[in-house]
């Protein structure tokens, strides 16, 4: 009789803990949700950091934002800015609380429809108002240091991981179909061509000048190799800005491709390119200074790359759907 | 560190509170007849503790080597631990030891690295830039702050698979209590553990607040 028990005992416990392991299962998409809520949560956390609590905060981040661009953009990050200023210890603290609570919401698996819904809402507000569209509009932005901006990946990252049961060649294309994610794609890295071609970006120093900028205040191996990439691209602008329009382009163009290995070597590229500038244009995100907001666009177009990566055969996925 | 000071007052109790709760846990599982791993909690409430005492100055009970060393030795016990597991094909220990070993690494970096609370008045922040300027006063810095940002990263990421791990399983929560229930188990043996939930809440609270102590003396 004990002996039955017993046995009936471990049934039931490995029962349950097959279960456990089938909920803790997650999948590509899942996984992927879960580094855009580690992304959240670490913006919350840098928004902790002791500048953003000062007036410095408003005056040397947000206000120069607004600079060159239209005055219906420039107005609104001006105002911004002026209200953070009166008010930064208040305003800061509900920015980072909104940005842990949308890292948190994402992460908790029965809230990641509303979480991604405000993430949404919050990264266009701050796209708006507190990257002033990402510099689009004033004539030098430049993809190296974060354009089209961190916070317009952001939303699209919450478009694309968006929660579905379908199941198509990519992630990206589960909720808007192939069609839509590839047309998304091509816009995004046309746009960063057409941005690495602006008059302002591809003067022969600009992309020298802009590499040994990032390092102030950084660990000196981080000044040793941005030296070296700034000797490099010395005087060689306009060369560089076209060898990465060109890249860019052929990034941009891959995931319309029949051949998966081609759809996968412009991943790569994306991702190398994408670590590239992280490294060399955005400095890292620029922690080192005690003033970064986010990590930058970097390691969102390589997430955002990931979410392309080809997890099933087309015709797979046409049976799945 | 140059936060203001409610700010990191509020930190400190949390990460009290979190050392509080997990000595309670250890106290009354057995008269809960609940499951617990007692190392576990003793790591954590420890861990509650070195982390107020780098907050905040009025919570500094031992010099950061002695945490560094206590810190070190915690290491090794969950490596150890977690290579046994390993060696059993217990992949659930294996996890739990090898997370709890990677926060133990951290709490050793924090007082080498010189994360502690400032010796300044006011705040310096944003004076970075000026740094090398004569007569500008800075906080001191940690070392290492590369290794500080990795581990950051590591951090937040330890907070966001613990907190889709606990939503995922807290909806088998009551699944895995009926299933005690029917199972004809030996009433004096504990089977289910003590508020696993806001155990794990704890943890990732104790996560957020280490990764925003480390930034916040990165400069």
């Amino acid at each position: 009789m004990a002996a039955m028990a017993n046995a009936r005992l471990l049934e039931a416990r490995s029962g349950a803990q097959a279960g456990v392991d089938a909920a803790l299962a997650v999948d590509l998409r899942r996984r992927l949700q879960l580094v855009l809520a580690a992304l959240w949560l670490l913006d919350g956390v840098l928004q902790l950091q002791p500048y953003m609590f000062t007036q410095d905060f408003a005056f040397m981040t947000l206000k120069p934002v607004g600079e060159g661009a239209p005055g219906w953009v420039a107005s609104p990050v001006d105002w911004t800015a002026t209200l953070v200023q009166h008010h930064p210890v208040a305003l800061n603290s509900v920015f980072a609380l909104v940005q842990i609570a949308l890292g948190v919401g994402i992460a908790w698996r029965s809230t990641v429809k509303a979480a991604l819904t405000a993430s949404i809402v919050w990264a266009g507000g701050v796209w708006f108002t507190g990257e002033g569209l990402g510099g689009l509009l004033s004539g030098d932005a430049n993809p190296l240091t974060g354009a089209p901006g961190a916070a317009l990946l952001y939303a699209l990252l919450a478009v694309l991981l968006w929660p579905t049961e379908r199941a198509e060649a990519f992630p990206a294309a589960d909720r808007i179909g192939s069609r839509g994610a590839q047309a998304v794609w091509l816009m995004l890295w046309g746009l960063l061509a057409y941005l690495a071609l602006l008059p302002a970006n591809r003067g022969a120093d600009v992309i020298s000048q802009t590499v040994a900028g990032t390092d102030e205040g950084a660990p000196g191996w981080v000044v040793w190799l941005d030296d070296r990439a700034s000797d490099l691209t010395a005087h060689h602008g306009l060369a560089w800005s076209v060898l990465l329009a060109v890249a860019f382009c052929l990034i941009a163009l891959s995931v319309f491709a029949p051949w998966r290995r081609v759809v996968v070597g412009g991943l790569i590229a994306a991702f190398v390119l994408a670590g590239v500038m992280w490294v060399f244009g955005e400095g890292f995100g620029m922690p080192f200074q005690g003033m970064a907001t986010d990590p930058n666009t970097g390691p969102l177009l390589a997430l955002l790359g990931a979410a392309y990566w080809p997890v099933r055969s087309r015709r797979a996925a046409g049976g799945a759907a | 560190m140059n936060a203001p000071a409610w700010l990191t007052v509020l930190a400190t109790v949390m990460v009290l509170a979190v050392a509080v709760f997990f000595v309670w846990r250890l106290a009354v599982a057995g008269g809960f007849n609940r499951v617990i791993e007692p190392e576990t909690d003793l790591f954590y409430a420890a861990a509650g503790l070195a982390l107020a005492g780098i907050l905040a100055r009025w919570m500094h009970l031992l010099p950061p080597g002695v945490w560094a060393a206590v810190f070190g030795c915690v290491t090794v016990w969950f490596v150890v631990r977690c290579v046994r597991a390993h060696r059993v094909g217990d992949r659930s220990a294996r996890g739990r030891y090898g997370f709890d070993a990677a926060v133990a690494v951290v709490l050793v970096y924090m007082p080498l690295a010189g994360v502690a609370p400032s010796t300044l008045r006011g705040s310096t922040a944003g004076m970075v830039t000026m740094a090398g300027m004569p007569g500008m006063m800075v906080d001191t810095t940690e070392h290492a702050p590369a290794l500080g940002l990795l581990l950051v990263l590591g951090v937040v990421g330890g907070a966001v698979v613990l907190l889709d791990r606990l939503s995922a399983t807290g909806n088998l929560a009551s699944e895995r209590a009926d299933t005690a229930v029917e199972a004809p188990i030996d009433r004096a043996a504990p089977s289910l553990p003590l508020l696993p939930r806001v155990a794990g809440a704890c943890r990732v609270l104790l996560l957020i607040v280490i990764a925003y102590a480390i930034l916040g003396k990165l400069v």
